[in-house]
């Protein structure tokens, strides 16, 4: 069996990846899929916690992150559409115009 | 691994939450087939209608407590009171709606059950013993907020802080699940009497230490970012300023409300932590005073100014939490109270202003307002001195509350840096004071007050007044709701 | 029959509220106002010769409306009372406000928005009276900020005049300065007393301590970082005395003051000189018990009310506005009470307060007259030989500044010279020799404004003056009758205020001493009469842009045989230009660079400050995440590496 510090380690990787990418990546969608890769992150944790742990607790988080994540990505698309259609870009840094 | 079993359910407990997202989700079907266009404000009678069910199913609940899906929800009268305090703060920000979305021609019936989605989720975070309840009861608020925020498009401005809200809420919310992650693995529970156990358990594996401290700094990380601690703040201006006035009314007392109302949970069940959360905290805690008011200094966007100036109050009403176990939770409840009351009669008078297709936020727009409309300013300098913190007001009573539970509770230097950006808040309040009543009109604006906006108005002042020079009915209602949590 | 002393607050409170809601009309407004405020004045007459009928020992009447603050821990009732030192703060409050009611209706007649004024004017009055009839410290402070509200409004009252709302604003601004380490202090009181009432209260059958009965239970304790301890006394008392430098604009917190006489005139006589900036003279002598128990802070209390009395009245002497003379004349003033609170003479500084309130209310409607007789004018180089056109001003204005300088036997005299004696008694030297110094001042540019209105000729003619009309004459006559009689509610040989104070303060009379009396009157009639000589020779010399008598000397000095006196050299060399130059050195640096920068300064500070804090919001939401990011790994350095 595969040690869970195995899986810690492996998802603290992907969730510093999903990190950088939100802070680097200017594309909506990439920054979008960059939150899935942390939420992502985080559900591996809870799943190798709850193997260990032989608690299902952690499991049942995980579907309700799932749905979460979904319903929130599904905001993100029709918010990213509606800026679209305004202003004919996708890039993050080019919605600035609300500031001090 | 155990088998499943369905834990005994006493919905009876979840009575006014049910109401509120079965009526919210009854609302948008009714919505679609029965109300016509241009007579959406039906709906958000309705949606009154059922918020106001809902308060009044919560009286019997009043000497009932418990708690049900084993433990995730309970109700006492803590939640129950901020159920209350939640459901009128929908309501009012509901009856400032009825007029501004047609006047500002994005009048979509949604509105109206999105905001009891939203009050739902605050319930539910006030009902929660558990992290996955906790977590929910955070999204559902949150996504209803996102869509909220972007509500009026095609105003890019709206669209724009639509974007950056629900950019950064997905960031933080990574960061607070990680942290529910991180709890479980250390403890073996998400809920929070587990976890408490858990605690009591002491001295723990060094291991299990760092990762119980790592996911509770996450778990406190994504609480500031709701609540708008410095520097996890960054939000709050620009989503202020972009979305839907009455939007952002409801987000700066009801987010904060439902999110400073957990954390209290929280910290409160988590008392064996402590050592660990009071340093945080304090150093949060006057951060945000400090930059909050000084952010609202240089404002001249009074959306923007009182998008600061709620960062500072969270400050404050930190205090009370911190200090909440020894000196018990009125100072926070009350304070909770009175700043909504305030604010959302604040946001009222912004929206009275904002004429149609044009934004009247700008302080310029309130100069000579006593001139025009005496009563208005009258009650506009009403909320800014009760914001300031000037007797005979809610806000005064609050901050005195809060004050002397953390001074006797001995956070004297807390208190100080309080009192003294209290004192500089006074500065950027009283000039729109200065405006109303000292300056002659700069630009023709034409408050237009409607019958909801006069009755949310009436009743912010109203109250605010009433808080001020009769708080103690209040104060032993609060203190009576706070036996079951021991405080 | 207690509940009838509520009605004293109450009646001006309804003129508000009418003023406010109701009426419309000019005529009506005055009336109202004025009537309210003179019923409250009977009202307090009544309810002080009930008290008065009271054993010496129970003069104390209280009465709670309800609890304010019911909680466990804290209990506040809004409760009021009326003891001897709070009754005679209220005939002064209430006396002397009717008295500027009456003459407002006469010197605002006309404005347009002169129903607004009365409405302030009586909400005013109704804050000034919970601030000195409070039981608590809570219902005090009500009434502080209640005050510093209307004395904002009043200020800013004529906002076309851009120095007015600016003058309103920085008022505003400096007493929360002040209002901020009130509050301190009175969480400070709380924390050490678990109450906030001055005296044993009984609520509704249960009885509640004062704290200031319980005094001595602190004194040895401390407070503070170990290395430094601070006794608990005098970080409390210390605390307040800092609200009182805002709110009775003392030393470095005055500067707001001159400033505010952009206000009406009669604001200026009833806020901004009898009342409201004597509440932080008030408080700090209802707070007795507490300031008696620290020598530290009494040191600082006595140092601040002297240097202040010096600098403020050095200051007066080189103003041209007839206005600011008397704006800094009554911070030099209050520097005198407060000096007399730092020697514990708190019977002398009440009596101060009275007298003081009665004449510079006086010279302020006199002024007012004038400026109104002399269609606006306020500088005084345009004024001059006022006193054939303007006769019952002129005498009245005489008399008032006569008891200013303190020339027997008016009022001014004897408050003054208790204090004088106070401090001669007490051996409190250096004091006493700077007081002293300042009387002579306080005499010099008396007699020098009195030179300058009343003598010569008129130096400007564009305007031809006029006497006011009764409505405005018969409240001066009244004041200066108390001007004249008011000292002898504390005669040496009478002392009949210290007798009525005695329940409360606790003194004995102070001793007269007959030479220090004699030399203070000779000082300042012969002060006076320099001043007014100086000015009224050079009258003719003296014009808007031209400088003052006193410096132009030097090249004219061979001219005429006047100047050329020894006496006149004598004059110039040893007094006037020294002071003079103090007096405009102090007034640059204190005024518009000095604290008035520094205060400004901290507010400039601040505001660069906020536009770091707005330059971090540059918009982009990958900065945010970033400033986020860098929250997360200070949070968690902060807990894995420390908190284990």
């Amino acid at each position: 069996m595969v040690p869970t510090s195995y899986y810690i380690m492996l998802s603290a990787a992907l969730f510093a990846i999903g990190v950088l990418g939100v802070l680097i990546r200017r594309n909506a969608l990439v920054v979008f899929m960059s939150v899935e890769l942390m939420l992502n992150a985080a559900n591996l944790v809870l799943v190798a916690f709850a193997r260990e742990r032989l608690s299902i607790d952690g499991q049942v988080l995980v579907f309700f992150v799932i749905t979460v994540a979904a319903a929130e990505v599904a905001v993100g698309l029709a918010l990213l559409v509606a800026i679209f259609r305004t202003k004919h870009t996708a890039d993050v840094d080019e919605v600035s115009t609300l500031r001090g | 691994m155990e088998s499943l079993q369905i834990p005994p359910v006493d919905l009876r407990l979840l009575t006014p939450l049910l109401i509120v997202v079965g009526w919210a989700g009854a609302l948008l079907l009714i919505d679609v087939f029965f109300v016509p266009d241009g007579r959406k404000k039906i709906t958000g009678y309705l949606a009154i209608a059922g918020l106001a069910v809902a308060g009044l199913a919560g009286i019997p609940l009043w000497n009932l407590s418990g708690s049900t899906f084993s433990g995730m929800l309970v109700l006492d009268r803590y939640s129950l009171a901020l159920t209350w305090i939640f459901l009128i703060a929908g309501a009012l920000s509901i009856a400032v709606a009825l007029d501004y979305l047609p006047r500002h021609a994005i009048e979509q019936g949604e509105y109206y059950p999105l905001i009891m989605f939203a009050v739902g989720g605050m319930i539910l975070m006030a009902q929660s013993a558990d992290l996955i309840t906790l977590f929910l009861g955070i999204e559902l608020l949150s996504i209803t907020l996102y869509i909220l925020t972007g509500f009026a498009y095609p105003r890019v401005a709206s669209e724009e802080a639509g974007m950056k809200y629900l950019v950064l809420g997905a960031f933080a919310a990574g960061f607070f699940v990680y942290g529910i992650a991180l709890i479980f693995g250390a403890t073996g529970a998400t809920s929070l009497a587990g976890i408490a156990a858990y605690l009591g358990r002491q001295p723990f594996a060094p291991q299990e230490e760092t990762l119980f401290l790592a996911g509770a700094s996450l778990v406190l990380i994504g609480f500031s970012f709701k609540i708008a601690l410095v520097p996890f703040h960054m939000w709050t201006p620009d989503v202020y300023e972009g979305s839907p006035t009455p939007v952002a009314a409801f987000m700066s007392v009801g987010t904060k409300g439902a999110a400073l109302a957990a954390l209290l949970r929280v910290t409160l069940a988590l008392e064996e932590a402590q050592t660990f959360w009071l340093p945080i905290l304090a150093v949060l805690a006057a951060a945000t005073m400090i930059l909050g008011n000084l952010g609202a200094l240089g404002q001249s966007n009074l959306k923007r100014m009182l998008a600061y100036s709620s960062i500072g109050h969270a400050g404050y009403i930190l205090l009370g939490i911190m200090v909440a176990a020894e000196r018990g939770a009125e100072a926070f409840l009350f304070y909770i109270l009175a700043y909504t009351l305030t604010n959302l009669g604040a946001f009222g008078v912004l929206i009275a202003l904002e004429q149609r297709g044009e934004a009247a936020w700008s302080i310029d727009d309130f100069a000579g307002l006593y001139q025009r409309r005496p009563l208005l300013a009258v009650a506009m300098a009403l909320f800014m001195f009760s914001l300031a913190g000037v007797p005979p007001t809610a806000g005064f009573m609050g901050k005195f509350f809060i004050f002397t539970a953390a001074y006797a509770g001995g956070l004297g230097w807390l208190v100080l840096i309080g009192v003294l950006t209290s004192a500089i808040a006074a500065y950027y309040y009283l000039r729109v004071v200065v405006k109303m009543f000292m300056q002659e009109p700069v630009r023709e604006v034409r408050p237009e007050l409607t019958r909801g906006l006069n009755t949310e108005i009436l009743i912010a002042g109203v109250a605010t007044l009433i808080l001020g020079l009769l708080p103690t009915p209040i104060v032993l209602l609060v203190e009576r709701s706070l036996v079951a949590l021991g405080g | 029959m207690e509940w009838l002393i509520w009605l004293i607050p109450l009646l001006p409170f309804i003129g508000f509220v009418l003023n406010v809601f109701v009426i419309r009309r000019e005529r009506a407004a005055g009336l109202v106002a004025s009537g309210l405020v003179v019923a409250s004045f009977v009202v307090a007459v009544l309810a002080i010769a009930a008290l008065s009928g009271l054993p010496e020992e129970e003069r104390r009447i209280m009465s709670v409306s309800w609890h304010w603050i019911n909680t466990g821990a804290l209990q506040v009732p809004f409760g009021i009372m009326l003891d001897p030192l709070t009754a005679v703060m209220v005939l002064l409050v209430t006396g002397v406000g009717a008295l500027i009611h009456v003459y407002s209706i006469g010197y605002m007649h006309g404005d347009p928005r002169v129903v607004r004024y009365f409405a302030y004017l009586n909400l005013f009055i109704t804050m000034m009276l919970f601030l000195v009839m409070g039981n608590n410290m809570l219902i005090l402070f009500l009434g502080w900020e209640g005050v510093g509200l209307c004395s904002f409004l009043l200020i800013g009252f004529w906002f076309e005049r851009a120095e007015a709302s600016d003058a309103a604003v920085k008022a505003f601004v400096v007493n929360r300065i002040g209002d901020a380490a009130f509050i301190l202090g009175m969480l400070a009181i709380y924390a050490s007393f678990g109450t906030l009432n001055f005296y044993e209260v009984s609520v509704g059958g249960q009885v509640q301590p004062g704290f200031l009965e319980r005094v001595p239970e602190i004194i040895g304790q401390t407070i503070g970082p170990v290395w430094q301890p601070i006794a608990l006394t005098t970080a409390i008392s210390f605390l307040l005395l800092i609200g009182a430098t805002g709110k009775s604009a003392q030393f470095p917190l005055f500067v707001w003051l001159p400033d505010a006489m952009a206000g009406p005139t009669p604001v200026s006589a009833l806020i901004h000189a009898a009342t409201m900036v004597t509440g932080g003279v008030y408080m700090m002598t209802r707070n007795e018990a507490l300031f008696a128990a620290s020598p530290t802070t009494q040191s600082w209390v006595l140092w601040i009310g002297v240097l202040t009395a010096f600098i403020a009245g050095t200051s007066a002497i080189a103003q041209w506005d007839i206005k600011r003379v008397l704006a800094y004349s009554t911070v030099s003033q209050l520097g005198f009470m407060v000096a007399a609170c730092g020697m514990g003479a708190y019977v002398a500084a009440i009596f101060h307060l009275l007298t003081h309130g009665i004449f510079k209310a006086l010279l302020f409607l006199g002024a007012g007259s004038v400026i109104h007789g002399t269609h606006e004018t306020q500088d005084m180089r345009k004024m001059g030989g006022l006193r054939h056109a303007m006769p019952t001003t002129y005498w009245t204005y005489l008399v008032g500044a006569g008891a200013l300088a303190g020339i027997v036997p008016l009022a001014g005299f004897w408050s003054k010279d208790e204090i004088l004696a106070h401090a001669l008694s007490h051996d409190h030297w250096p004091q006493l020799i700077i007081l002293f110094l300042t009387s002579l001042i306080t005499a010099f540019y008396m007699g020098r404004q009195v030179a300058l209105i009343f003598f010569g000729q008129q130096r400007d003619s564009h305007y031809h003056a006029h006497e006011s009309g009764r409505v405005m004459t018969v409240p001066l006559i009244a004041l200066a009758i108390g001007a004249i009689i008011g000292g002898a509610i504390n005669l040496p040989w009478g002392h009949w205020l210290t007798d009525w104070l005695k329940p409360v303060l606790h003194e004995e009379a102070g001793k007269f001493n007959l030479a220090l009396a004699l030399i203070a009157t000779a000082g300042a009639v012969g002060a006076s009469y320099l001043g007014w000589w100086i000015y009224t020779r050079n009258a003719a010399k003296i014009k808007v842009g031209g400088k003052d008598p006193a410096y132009r000397y030097s090249g004219d000095i061979w001219d005429g045989l006047e100047e050329a006196w020894y006496f006149d050299r004598l004059y110039r060399r040893i007094i006037v230009r020294p002071f003079q130059r103090l007096g405009s050195f102090l007034a640059s640096v204190f005024d518009p660079q000095g604290i008035d920068g520094l205060v400004l300064g901290v507010g400039v500070l601040f505001g660069q400050a906020g536009e770091q804090v707005r330059r971090f919001q540059s918009g982009y939401v990958r900065t945010y995440a970033l400033i986020f990011t860098a929250g997360v790994v200070i949070v968690l350095g902060f807990v894995l590496l420390f908190t284990r």
